[in-house]
């Protein structure tokens, strides 16, 4: 079975593809410390920021659609966040929209604030994980010296997800080939906990084989790549013109 | 006489419960023989690869290469001998084919321009150069198994010992997998329950049941042996019960 979950696009070949690594991480990291930075009952001031992620997105020939998808997906979670802020907020605030001065509720600029905070910060964040290939993340990470650990299961993370996620499905299957009908809930809530089980054992069995695959190689707790980077000409480019670019949003709000 | 390549005298071990997998497993295998371990599920075939590799506590002594296993050794003998697992899936655990293939070889500290010869050549003679950037994820079931065996080749062991390497494959793969351990110049020890295929590829067998070693000789004389391949629970391979009947017709 092949697994696109993640990475669809990041072998794919671009201008953004072809930047480094650490420009892209680092992009990333800026851009979102300046999103998260803005004040809650700020809008305005995020409005040209999303210039940034469709530059990437658009350079990156990373389809609209599959982008709107993924946004999708992470939304409940957020928008269930928003929507109880004009709840508990309700401080007045005065806003300029097209010259006149109007009053609104605290709560509902909060819960629209995070909404496009929200979607500059996913949007960043599919347009870094579809212009780059997850290895040379975790190599960018590790050049900027996150803890060894962290990438060790990060890289397990991506390479044994899929194996779980393939799993799982399996035993959910077998399940459901032998459901005629009269599967209760109650059985159902104790036939899915006898299933986490059973994946959880095998995640188990699974890590001690890797484990005893890597030590056959000799692995004594490093891991080593081949794989190197490089910072080049394009990468200074994008690097300037980003930080310039944020450098001036800041500007204009101050 | 050739050189032992791995010597094994009166090898034992038991899981904590007290079962006993190995029960004085006792053979030696010389260099640049091709051996098959075959027995009926449960007879101790992965437990003795296990122990061979140095990955359970047995008793006994196992010497591979000139060189007795134990810690001291260890990391000198996995140096010479390479283990391919049943499940590919377990093997491959980098990034990228490239970087699996390069993980062994970074690890014996071999130089930039060793490993990128290395990784080439061994991604050529296991007919996977095409997926040197690929992750294991994408890869079908069997070109994981011929990376998995990749990943242990551009170690260049002497020994190489595979646990069931055609299980789930399909003809063609298996077929492939078949040429590429034929072609290979390495000693081999392969347990498995795909008579054929060991048929064609290991001149000798040795037959293990209830962590024993009950059996040894030529592959096709053993194979052919109904009563004793009955008697622990295995079956006289198809191509050998046709060859019999066709010498009995004629």
């Amino acid at each position: 079975m092949h697994h696109h979950f993640i990475d669809r696009y990041a072998r794919e070949d671009s201008v953004i593809h072809r930047l480094d690594a650490r420009t892209k991480l680092l992009t990333a990291i800026v851009f979102s410390a300046y999103v998260v930075s803005i004040p809650r009952y700020e809008i305005a001031p995020l409005v040209p920021l999303v210039i940034i992620p469709f530059t990437w997105i658009t350079l990156g020939k990373i389809p609209w659609p599959f982008v709107g998808k993924h946004i999708l997906i992470c939304s409940p979670f957020i928008l269930t966040l928003a929507v109880f802020n004009p709840l508990f907020d309700h401080s007045l605030q005065h806003i300029v929209l097209f010259g006149s001065r109007y009053t609104v509720p605290g709560g509902f600029l909060i819960a629209i604030n995070l909404l496009v905070k929200y979607l500059l910060g996913i949007t960043c964040l599919i347009a870094l994980s579809s212009t780059t290939r997850f290895d040379h993340l975790l190599l960018a990470m590790k050049k900027f010296r996150v803890p060894r650990i962290l990438i060790l299961q990060m890289y397990f993370l991506y390479r044994y997800l899929f194996e779980l996620i393939e799993q799982g499905h399996e035993i959910l299957r077998a399940r459901q080939a032998r459901d005629v009908g009269h599967l209760t809930v109650a059985r159902r809530i104790r036939s899915s906990s006898g299933m986490v089980g059973v994946l959880f054992i095998r995640s188990y069995e699974s890590a001690l084989k890797v484990f005893q695959a890597m030590e056959a190689r000799l692995y004594d707790g490093h891991l080593r790549t081949v794989e190197q980077l490089q910072f080049t000409r394009p990468d200074l480019i994008a690097f300037i013109f980003t930080a310039g670019f944020l450098f001036f949003c800041y500007l204009s709000n101050t | 006489m050739n050189q032992s390549a791995i010597i094994a005298q009166n090898v034992s071990f038991a899981y904590t419960d007290g079962t006993a997998a190995l029960n004085g497993v006792d053979f030696t295998i010389h260099a640049g023989e091709k051996i098959a371990l075959v027995g009926p599920n449960g007879a101790g075939k992965s437990t003795l690869l296990l122990a061979l590799s140095g990955f359970v506590d047995f008793k006994g002594q196992i010497e591979i290469a000139g060189l007795q296993l134990n810690r001291a050794n260890i990391k000198r003998i996995r140096r010479q001998m390479g283990i391919v697992f049943q499940n590919p899936d377990h093997q491959l655990f980098m990034p990228t084919v490239e970087e699996d293939v390069a993980f062994g070889p970074m690890n014996m500290g071999l130089s930039a321009d060793e490993i990128t010869f290395t990784v080439a050549a061994t991604l050529e003679q296991t007919g996977t150069s095409q997926l040197a950037h690929k992750s294991a994820h994408h890869l079908s079931f069997g070109e994981k198994r011929r990376v998995a065996i990749a990943t242990v080749l551009s170690m260049q062991p002497q020994i190489l010992i595979m646990d069931e390497p055609s299980s789930n494959l399909d003809p063609r793969a298996r077929r492939n997998l078949i040429n590429l351990l034929k072609s290979m110049p390495q000693t081999l020890l392969i347990a498995g329950h795909d008579m054929e295929m060991l048929l064609e590829i290991c001149p000798s067998t040795f037959l293990i049941d209830s962590g024993k070693i009950v059996a040894q000789g030529p592959t096709e004389k053993l194979f052919s042996d109904k009563a004793m391949m009955e008697s622990h629970g295995l079956e006289v391979p198809g191509i050998l019960k046709s060859r019999s009947l066709t010498v009995a017709s004629l």
